[in-house]
């Protein structure tokens, strides 16, 4: 075998390894919405025009998938304003607080207001949304929502064949580095996973920088890069190392 | 899993304890500016008065001293009987007495040093953000440009300033930035709106915030850096000579 074999043996092995997470997160996210999917569409079969109440009977489902695993800080459903009669901007989500506890994460969503929380703009909400598919937001500073550096996945909920809100997890980025980083150390190149804009999300090496794109002559001159998970345009990136 | 010890939330930071002595004035700046922030937003009740200076590290004297205070400037209401409580109240449009009492707290040399942490860190946050911003905050960033030139009133337009700043903050990816940016609008923000020797133009601050919006999303670090400081000092010079300009009614 070929060195050059090896490296892309070693940066496909890799790619699997990275998308774990991802896909275990999503998985997840789907349980929460298949709840919502149950609930909307039990109150459609009786007629009943949904209100915020109704949903609160999601957080046992919530919580049980929040408290299986150590990544996301934050699980829940965002609802399609419109679909209740009650409030127009509404989300059943729960937040581990600071001694892990899971609480309702309470945000401004007081249409009125400049300040509020304006979540059918944020890409998490609006790709599911419009594109009908799955999708990682960020990473992003989650201002006045988790207040925190995180990525917001999401999956679109359907009842009765009627987009009715998105179920997701928020993950804070300290969380998915040392889920992914203890992988990306394996490759003896530098690598990075990036996200569908080029953005780093973790490198194993600080000439990839967090949060940055990724600049167009690294990507020329780019190695290896292979799909992570081929939906979301997530991907390893790996690259020569500094000559 | 717990929060990491660095995370705060809004509201937990809003009644955290008081640093440096628990001084009424200490009490009523910290609700002041909280206010202003919107980390307190209106009609929310504040804890029992007990458990509220417990939380500032305050004594219950000093609370209420400071919540008497507050009444007298119309930022928090007292609701007697069963459902009573104290209640923050939001004015929609500060007064102008209300303003220039903020910022006759700052002595001229105390905003030049404000000043200078905020063009540091409003620069920094640009010049990040032109490598850094998602596609999301660009194009709120453009959208949020404008709002200031467009906003009615100095608490509107105040909180349309902000917004765009934090934005910027946001954009560079950065949590610290963001905090300090953040802290830095709710000291300084509203100041800048205050009817002074020479008021901003809301059309000419709409156009420097485009200017900073599209240097970032062309990707033009340096001068996005240049753009922001120049903005902030600029606006920095208004509100001392402002601040100078007091001196003439005191």
């Amino acid at each position: 075998m070929t060195a050059e074999e090896s490296t892309a043996d070693a940066a496909a092995r890799c790619a699997v390894e990275l998308a774990q997470p991802i896909e275990r997160m999503f998985a997840l996210a789907a349980q929460v919405g298949e709840a919502m999917t149950t609930v909307c569409e039990a109150a459609f079969a009786e007629g009943h025009r949904l209100v915020s109440g109704d949903l609160s009977g999601l957080s046992f489902t919530i919580q049980s998938a929040l408290g299986s695993d150590r990544l996301p800080v934050g699980m829940g459903v965002v609802v399609e304003p419109g679909l209740l009669t009650d409030v127009d901007h509404y989300l059943e989500w729960l937040q581990r607080d600071q001694a892990g506890t899971p609480v309702p994460l309470l945000l401004d969503l007081d249409p009125a207001s400049e300040d509020r929380y304006d979540y059918p703009d944020m890409e998490w909400f609006r790709v599911p949304k419009e594109e009908g598919r799955r999708m990682i937001g960020g990473p992003y500073f989650d201002y006045r929502g988790t207040d925190r550096y995180a990525l917001t996945l999401a999956v679109p909920v359907l009842a009765s064949g009627r987009f009715v809100g998105v179920a997701g997890a928020d993950i804070p980025v300290p969380n998915i580095e040392s889920d992914v980083l203890p992988a990306l150390r394996r490759l003896t190149q530098r690598a990075a996973l990036v996200n569908h804009e080029r953005r780093v999300v973790t490198a194993n090496t600080p000439y990839f920088v967090t949060g940055s794109r990724m600049r167009s002559d690294d990507r020329a001159t780019a190695v290896h890069v292979i799909d992570v998970v081929p939906d979301l345009g997530w991907k390893l990136v790996v690259s020569a190392p500094p000559t | 899993m717990g929060e990491p010890a660095g995370r705060i939330t809004a509201r937990a930071a809003a009644l955290s304890p008081l640093h440096g002595g628990g001084r009424t004035e200490a009490v009523v700046q910290r609700i002041t500016e909280s206010i202003a922030l919107g980390l307190l937003i209106d009609g929310e009740q504040l804890p029992s008065e007990t458990d509220l200076s417990a939380q500032l590290g305050v004594s219950t004297v000093t609370l209420r001293e400071a919540l008497s205070t507050l009444r007298e400037q119309g930022l928090v209401a007292t609701k007697r009987g069963r459902n009573g409580g104290s209640f923050i109240r939001v004015p929609r449009d500060p007064a102008g007495s209300f303003l220039r009492s903020r910022l006759a707290a700052f002595s001229v040399s105390e905003l030049r040093d404000a000043g200078d942490e905020h063009a540091a860190i409003s620069g920094a946050a640009a010049r990040l953000a032109a490598s850094r911003a998602a596609t999301d905050n660009i194009r709120r960033l453009l959208s949020l440009a404008t709002r200031v030139a467009d906003a009615a009133g100095v608490g509107e337009r105040t909180r349309a300033d902000t917004r765009f700043h934090i934005e910027v903050a946001v954009a560079s990816q950065s949590e610290r930035l963001t905090r300090a940016e953040v802290s830095l609008q709710a000291e300084l923000g509203a100041l800048l709106w205050i009817p002074g020797p020479r008021d901003v133009e809301p059309a000419a601050a709409a156009e420097e915030h485009i200017a900073i919006a599209q240097a970032i999303a062309r990707e033009e670090g340096p001068l996005a850096q240049r753009l922001a400081e120049n903005h902030v000092s600029e606006n920095l010079d208004r509100i001392i000579e402002a601040r100078i300009a007091l001196h003439d009614k005191e």
